[in-house]
């Protein structure tokens, strides 16, 4: 009888080699609990270096001497009417424009609409501003994608897309600059530089 | 780098000299309660000068204040101070060293960046009304006021593997002390055994360097418990267990969003002891509710109603915490211990009753993400590997023997923190819509909370392992009872 107490023992040391080698083995297929490629200490570039939804802002404001952000108010009401009509937004987060400070953001009025499958009745025109004549201008993120997930309002996605314009023969580094947002497709949303706005739209009223 | 060196090397000496001249001799001891009382006072001297529109003092007197505690426990210096003091700043180096030279950073993560940017903030003197919103506040303010003492613009980096060896000296020193009477070479065997388990899976290595509050409030919540063991066990409380309880319960309520939940329960033990006086009670519970109390304040939370005065807010929340240190309640405190215990699990229950359907998806996840995830064959998504599984097995066995007194206080707070976790999940979801116990992934809030808690859990399997004599007993031989 006595014989079988140690079992206890036995079973402790099997169990504790099987849960070591099970977890070396996913440790080994899974993704990896830490990684040593780090060389950016500064947190604002830390940050605004990755992939991270809230970081338009701050990655405007890395690249930019003051940014100012027009038109990302998010709202939650079903989109509908003209050409420039403000519909639902994304998120911008107002503490990341305000912590990071060489920022600020207007939210009195949500993106413009300005999706590629609107047709204006009104003025029977077409979009002027589409994903494919922004393309020229868009900015490869630091992450080296070519655009960024955002948060937006949970009506049509619950995860939409971002795109940062502006022309960089005309603006660059170090400058003041202000960005409007535009809905340019349902679940697409572009950041784009005002004089590049105005441009594309051939001077028409922003809001 | 030379700006964390000093920065580090000096949290490091001068909160193990602080621990020290308040009677933490031991340097598994010292240490994590040194980082708690450090932590304590950094938010105590932040929250100070903010009030007074005097961010841009709050560093440097955090640092004249660590400087003197060193100058006066060296005066005192007696046989026990140097070794901690040494061993504290090489762990702080080796952190830096890790970090800053080898380039090691935790894995990303959205919370991490938000942690940081709060940091930034503090760091620059920024407007702490600017954190009043949803998202920064549910990033804690503890661990953000330590990482906001980098160089300019920078985190200080080295902090977060400092306090992951904290932890590790806390729940050391935990299970030293509630087995030290037991034959070493149990003690060795089932520290081996857990410290292979632990230390093979993603999780616990992922804690290292990840960059949110975790660590820190594991650190408290640690020290919390086990010096409420001890107490349980002993029948008596010293004045150094005693103020490393109140600096754990303090700053692990400030660190997390879920900390005033978790650690309102990890002090129920404590509180319900005969022997405490009412003085210690009401110490006890007011670090819990001054810690939530001036984090909400100083961030100017949402969570203080319109036009209300914070310090209202405090007295109201201070003075409602104190209630069951009156006479009239002592009934209900003697027995809070228990009853929390019962409450805890018919509230789950009531829940999984009411919301089962919303909480399909979360049983799901649970068990995803701790044991296997059968979408994709393979083992915990929550990265935990088979970790929960093997302490599940050894669980069972240490049940099967003898059960002390310690370990049945540790049975029962670790079903507690497993509940509390499970409501304060509930709590979050609830926010957003219906209840809810997490998703599928590392990064699932209740998944991460794990990270908090797993120490009490590796503790309980130790202390039943260990204690437990039919699992020691040699083969043919006969056990004491027989």
């Amino acid at each position: 009888m006595n014989r079988l107490k140690n079992w206890r023992l036995a079973v402790i040391l099997l169990v504790a080699l099987g849960v070591v080698a099970g977890n070396a083995y996913s440790l080994k297929s899974g993704a990896r609990p830490f990684t040593h490629t780090n060389s950016e200490f500064r947190v604002n570039h830390y940050i605004g270096d990755s992939s991270w939804v809230e970081n338009a802002p701050l990655i405007l404001s890395n690249h930019f001497k003051s940014v100012r952000l027009l038109d990302v108010k998010n709202v939650l009401t079903v989109p509908k009417g003209t050409v420039g009509a403000k519909v639902e937004g994304f998120g911008v987060q107002d503490e990341i424009v305000r912590i990071f400070n060489h920022a600020s953001a207007d939210y009195s009025h949500s993106p413009l609409d300005y999706r590629e499958v609107y047709f204006d009745p009104q003025t029977k025109q077409h979009k002027v501003i589409t994903r494919a004549n922004l393309l020229k201008y868009r900015y490869w993120l630091p992450s080296g994608q070519g655009y960024m997930n955002v948060h937006c309002a949970p009506l049509v996605e619950h995860n939409c897309t971002l795109g940062l314009y502006w022309n960089k023969n005309k603006t660059h580094r170090g400058q003041d600059v202000t960005f409007v947002a535009v809905r340019v497709h349902n679940n697409f949303f572009a950041l784009i530089e005002q004089n590049l706005f105005n441009e594309l739209t051939k001077g028409a009223p922003r809001a | 780098m030379l700006n964390e060196i000093l920065v580090l090397t000096l949290i490091a000496a001068g909160s193990v000299a602080g621990a020290w001249l308040l009677g933490a001799r031991s340097t598994l001891f010292a240490i994590p309660t040194g980082l708690l009382l450090a932590s304590v006072v950094r938010i105590l001297v932040f929250s100070t000068c903010n009030m007074f529109g005097v961010r841009e003092a709050a560093s440097g007197i955090f640092y004249v204040l660590l400087a003197a505690t060193l100058i006066v426990a060296a005066l005192k210096a007696r046989a026990g101070l140097y070794v901690p003091i040494a061993i504290a700043v090489g762990a702080g180096l080796v952190g830096i060293f890790a970090t800053r030279v080898l380039g090691i950073i935790g894995t990303r993560h959205g919370d991490s960046y938000w942690i940081l940017a709060v940091s930034h903030l503090m760091q620059n003197n920024g407007d702490m009304m600017i954190l009043d919103g949803h998202t920064p506040l549910k990033r804690g303010f503890a661990y953000p006021l330590f990482l906001a003492l980098g160089p300019q613009d920078q985190s200080l980096t080295g902090i977060t593997p400092y306090i992951f060896f904290a932890m590790m000296c806390a729940l050391i020193w935990v299970i030293w002390q509630l087995v030290k009477n037991q034959p070493r070479s149990r003690v060795y065997i089932v520290g081996a055994v857990l410290a292979a388990i632990t230390f093979s899976a993603t999780m616990p290595l992922r804690a290292i360097f990840y960059i949110n509050g975790h660590t820190l409030f594991a650190t408290g919540l640690i020290i919390t418990v086990g010096v409420s063991v001890i107490a349980l066990r002993d029948k008596v409380l010293n004045n150094a267990h005693f103020v490393a309880l109140l600096a754990g319960v303090y700053v692990a309520t400030s660190t997390r969003a879920e900390g005033v939940a978790i650690m309102a329960i990890a002090i129920l033990p404590i509180i319900s002891l005969k022997f405490l006086s009412r003085l210690q009670v009401a110490l006890v519970i007011t670090s819990l509710t001054a810690s939530f109390a001036i984090w909400q304040a100083t961030y100017n939370s949402y969570l203080i109603p319109n036009g209300m005065p914070w310090i209202l807010f405090l007295l109201i929340l201070v003075g409602a915490g104190l209630l069951p240190v009156i006479k009239w309640f002592d009934w209900l405190r003697h027995r809070i211990f228990f009853l929390g215990l019962v409450g805890l699990v018919l509230v789950y229950v009531a829940a999984e009753i009411k919301w089962h359907a919303d909480f399909r998806r979360g049983h799901k996840a649970l068990i995803y993400n701790l044991l296997f995830n059968f979408n994709t064959k393979s083992l915990g998504s929550g990265g935990w590997g088979l970790f929960f599984a093997g302490l599940a097995v050894f669980l069972i066995i240490a049940v099967a023997g003898r059960w002390t007194p310690e370990f049945r206080y540790l049975l029962m707070i670790s079903v507690m923190l497993v509940v509390g976790s499970f409501i304060a999940k509930m709590l979050d979801g609830g926010q957003f819509g219906h209840p809810d116990l997490g998703r599928i992934g590392w990064s699932d809030s209740l998944n991460r909370m794990w990270i908090q808690t797993f120490g009490i859990f590796v503790i309980t399997v130790a202390v039943g392992l260990i204690q437990n004599e039919k699992i020691w007993q040699r083969i043919g031989a006969k056990s004491k009872g027989e």
